[in-house]
Order: structure tokens, then sequence, then C-alpha cells
């Protein structure tokens, strides 16, 4: 039996292989289904910074992705920013809105703060409908330009893909430095017993918004990168919508799980296109197939990869 | 109470509520450098909210100097940063992190403060006193038993180098066998010179170690007693309110 840390290498190694060589494999709409199934991984990580290691709950990260969403639509379509440059204004943009928002927000627990990241969820859903002065209401606004910088853009289905998984990498990264470090002991300790964290003199009020305002800058980034991959972004886009499939796609792949998410994101975006043979009844395995995950893995696919440990451990 | 400048811990009129409900009211104690004190009282006296209240967890009225500084307005880290290290009701442990984690935990305060081998000397300590606590130091915090995790959550607190360690109900859910054992390591704490404020339901064994006792009852200190001197029956009857 190999050692764990060289045997999540070699996972690790395989996974990378895989991506690498997917594009020479598929088809392009399945690259396609990859391309927006790694956006929402990168948006899953960052959500699960903040709620499977710190251990709140949010239910209005789509509101930063609208950050990213319609700040790169107006600023490189209507102002003709260079995209990547109005990518990372927007995120500045949405870490601001986090602090100014989780200051109060953050104060609450549970379902309150439930409740109030909905709010603010919806309240930015109906600001993108209303203020069409900016974000031309329910119409949108298209002809985003594709990701680029100066002269350089990036063309096709294959090299968005890179890109995208290229970033999902970073993130990932990012991810396992920050769950290491300190802030990510003292993240996992407001998790487990917000009291025991406080009384231990950790500042719990100031990590829950860092970790609040790195899932946004998360969220935004990939609010950006589907912006100007669709080449279209309306409100349907960073409705509800989006909030149940993020659930979905955390609570399927293994919340608080380091490459769960990712898992989750991936299948949940391909999963809809395999099933579209099924017609009428597509929905409804979809939904049994959820609920099958929930019922016999109910910390997320990712357990079952553990699974194989334990089967091993009786056989020994 | 009157007390003497001397005292590391001194609360004079000390309130605590929970909105409208007041669930402590004007208590004054005070714990003197290396002495145990223990706070008894029934369930629902107000014991777990004056450990709170005196770590700033719970809004609290009244002045509290710890160390001769009023700390009213400090903040919980700040509390802990000096010195105040409470060991929470339920123990607080993270289950799925290990013992070491959980017991690097208890140093957060420290790092960047101080050298790394003052940390590791805490280490040492920690392990000498709690040796179990070394034998599973890679095991998760989870799935010690009900006692280990209490000696994880004493030795998590000791981490922070604390000059006064605030236990809440430290035998809670304990067998008498491993209480026996929690108060011994405690008789040791003592003996090291670290002052001790625990609140108790059980009063037997905290009466071994306490120096003097404080009787709660419905959210007011109602006698202040040396167990040396006072006889077990009077003190039950204090308890009780008979």
């Amino acid at each position: 039996m190999l050692a764990g840390k060289t045997q999540s290498r070699l996972v690790l190694l395989a996974c990378s292989l895989v991506l690498l060589l997917l594009p020479s494999m598929v088809n392009d709409y399945v690259l396609s289904l990859m391309v927006i199934g790694g956006i929402y991984a990168i948006l899953c990580t960052g959500l699960n910074l903040f709620m499977g290691q710190t251990g709140q709950i949010s239910f209005g990260h789509n509101a930063f992705a609208a950050f990213g969403c319609y700040g790169s639509a107006i600023l490189a379509t209507i102002h003709r920013w260079p995209p990547l440059l109005a990518l990372g204004f927007s995120a500045l943009l949405a870490s601001l809105a986090a602090i100014v928002i989780g200051l109060p927000t953050l104060r609450l627990r549970g379902h309150y703060l439930a409740m109030a990241t909905l709010a603010l969820g919806l309240i930015i859903y109906d600001l993108s409908v209303q203020l069409d002065w900016l974000t031309a209401g329910f119409l949108g606004i298209s002809a985003i330009p594709a990701i680029g910088l100066g002269s350089w853009r990036l063309h096709g289905d294959n090299q968005y893909y890179y890109f995208v998984w290229l970033l999902v990498g970073l993130g990932l990264w990012i991810y396992v430095r920050i769950v290491h470090s300190r802030v990510g002991r003292a993240l996992s300790a407001i998790a487990g017993d917000e009291v025991a964290a406080r009384s231990l003199g950790i500042n719990v009020s100031r990590y829950k918004l860092v970790a609040f305002v790195i899932s946004a800058i998360y969220s935004s980034v990939a609010g950006s990168l589907l912006a100007h991959y669709l080449s279209y972004v309306s409100p349907e886009v960073i409705g509800l919508g989006m909030i149940t499939l993020l659930f979905t796609m955390l609570f399927v792949g293994g919340i608080g799980t380091t490459t769960g998410p990712i898992l989750g994101a991936v299948l949940i975006s391909v999963l809809p296109s395999v099933l579209t043979g099924f017609k009428d009844y597509q929905q409804l395995i979809y939904g049994a197939l959820l609920l099958l995950v929930i019922m016999f893995a109910p910390r997320g696919l990712y357990s079952l990869g553990k699974l194989q440990h334990v089967i091993a451990g009786f056989h020994r | 109470m009157t007390t003497t400048t001397a005292a590391l811990l001194e609360t004079e009129s000390f309130a605590a509520s929970y909105g409208k409900i007041e669930a402590l009211r004007c208590c004054s104690l005070h714990v003197m450098p290396g002495e145990a004190v223990v706070v008894l009282g029934p369930n629902g006296a107000g014991k777990s909210t004056l450990m709170r209240a005196l770590m700033g967890l719970v809004p609290s009225r009244g002045q509290v100097r710890f160390d001769g500084r009023s700390i009213e307005n400090w903040s919980t880290q700040n509390r802990a940063k000096m010195g105040m290290v409470l060991v929470p009701e339920g123990r607080g442990i993270l289950g799925p992190l290990t013992v070491m984690e959980n017991l690097e935990l208890g140093a957060y305060g420290r790092y960047g403060r101080v050298p790394r081998s003052n940390i590791k000397a805490s280490f040492e300590m920690v392990f000498e006193l709690l040796p179990r606590l070394e034998e599973r130091r890679s095991q998760k915090a989870g799935s010690l038993s009900g006692g280990e995790q209490q000696m994880l959550a004493i030795g998590r607190a000791l981490m922070a180098e604390p000059r006064l360690l605030l236990l809440d109900e430290p035998s809670l859910g304990l067998a008498p066998r491993v209480v026996d054992e929690i108060f011994e390591m405690l008789v040791k704490l003592k003996e090291r010179g670290l002052a001790l404020l625990l609140v108790e339901q059980k009063a037997p064994p905290a009466l071994q170690i306490a120096q003097r006792v404080y009787v709660l009852r419905t959210g007011q200190i109602v006698a202040a007693v040396a167990p040396r001197d006072t006889d077990p029956e009077a003190l039950a009857q204090l308890y009780l309110g008979a």
C-alpha cells in the first residue's frame, strides 16, 4: 500500500494528465462543458473555503459572481478595457463589496446568516434587472470580448479550456496553501467551535471576513470568465439558479474536502447533457441520481474514494 | 468583597445578561496568583455565564481587573493574549483535526510574538504533564475518549501559556475515575504556580483543590468560604439553599 501522500500525488498526476490530453479525445461540445465546469469549479473552491472550511453559510455568492460578470461586461464591452484588466478590477470591486457587506452580516450565524446572504443575492439580481442604463436589464450585455490582454486574445474552446483549467489549478493551489496555513487552522477552529476559537485568542470576526472576501474574489473571477467565455451576460445567469447549482455541486462533490467541489462542478455541468437521451425523463433521472448520491455518499462523491481505503482495510 | 491589590483577577459588581434576562448579578470575586478558586453552584446558577462573561464572550457590566488592569472593554482575544484562557464547557475540541493540530491552535496567539523554541517548550511541558496526548499526537481528536478530550482541551489551553486558567465544569460527563485523573492533573498545575478558576456542580473533587470557594445561586454569589474552615454540611446547605 502506497503512503497517503505518494498516493495523492499519483492521483493528482493522473488527473492532470487526463485534463491535459482531454481536448484531443473529446469533441468541441464536451470541451465547452468542461470549460463551464472549470469556471464553476473556481466558484465552488472559493465557496468551499467559506462554507466547508470556515463552517459558515452563504446563499449570496451569486452576487459576487455578478460583480465579475457585469464588471467585466461593462468595462470590457462599453468602456473598452482590456478584458484581463476588467477581470482584475471587478475582483477588486467584489472584494471591497465583500468587506462592506461582510462587516455587518458576518455577525449573524446559521439561519440568520443564510437569510442575510440570500437577501444579498436577491438584491444584486434585482439591481441587474432594474439598472438597465448600466446592465441593459433583461436584455443583457452581449458581444463581450474574449479574455486577453493587448492584442492577445483567447480563441476557441481549446484555448479557453487550458486557460480556465490552469486557473482551476491555481485556485486549488491557493486554497490548499490557505487551508494548511495558520489562517486555515483558525478557519477550522471557527468551523469547529466559535466559542473555543475566541477563547484561544483567535479573532473570529476578522477571519470570517477574510474567508468571505477570498471566496468573493474566487466568485468574481469565475463570473468574469463566464461573461467573457459566453460573450453574453443577463440577470438569468446570476440568478437563484446559480446558487442552487453551486450548492448541488458542493454537496455532491463533497463540501469541506479539497477536490470534491471540483469533481462536483464538473459532474453537475456535464450530467444534464449525458442524460439528454432520456428525453422527458431527464429531470426525473437527474433528481434520482442526486438523491442516490446524498443517500449513499452523504459526504459527497469524494468520500467514495475514501471508501476504497475502508474496503482495503477490511481485506488486510 | 474587598480584595488586595495583588489579585490576579478581580471583579466588582459584575453582572451579565442575555437580552433582558439577567443571568448574573452583582458578583464580586477575586483570584490570587497561583490560587485555585472554585465557584460551586447548581444547574442554571449562572456558572457558565460567569466564565463566558469573564472572557468577554457575553456582554457584561461592572468592573473586571486582570493583573491590576481594567479589561471590561477588551476583546476576548486580547484577554487570551494577556493570559486568561478558558477551557469551555463541552471542551470545544476540533474533532477532524489531530491532537497535535489542536494543540498548535492553543499557541495561536503566540506565533510571531515569541520564539518558536518557547512554543516547542510548551509542547514538551504539555506532553510531560499529559503523556497520553503524546501517544495519540497523530490521532484525530474526535476519536479520543471523553477523558482524553478533556485532557486535550486543558493541554490546548496550556499551550497559550496562561496565567489564569478558567475551567467550565471539567468533570462534566466523565466517569469518576477519569474525574479523579483530571483533578490530579489540576493539582499539578496549581503546584506549578498556575492560578485556576473553575466552576463545578460536583463539589467533592473540586473542594480537594480549592483554596477558596464561592457559592453561586440564581446568578448571585451567596457565600465565599475557605473549604478547610467550613463544615461540609454547612457548605451543602449554602449550595442547595436549604
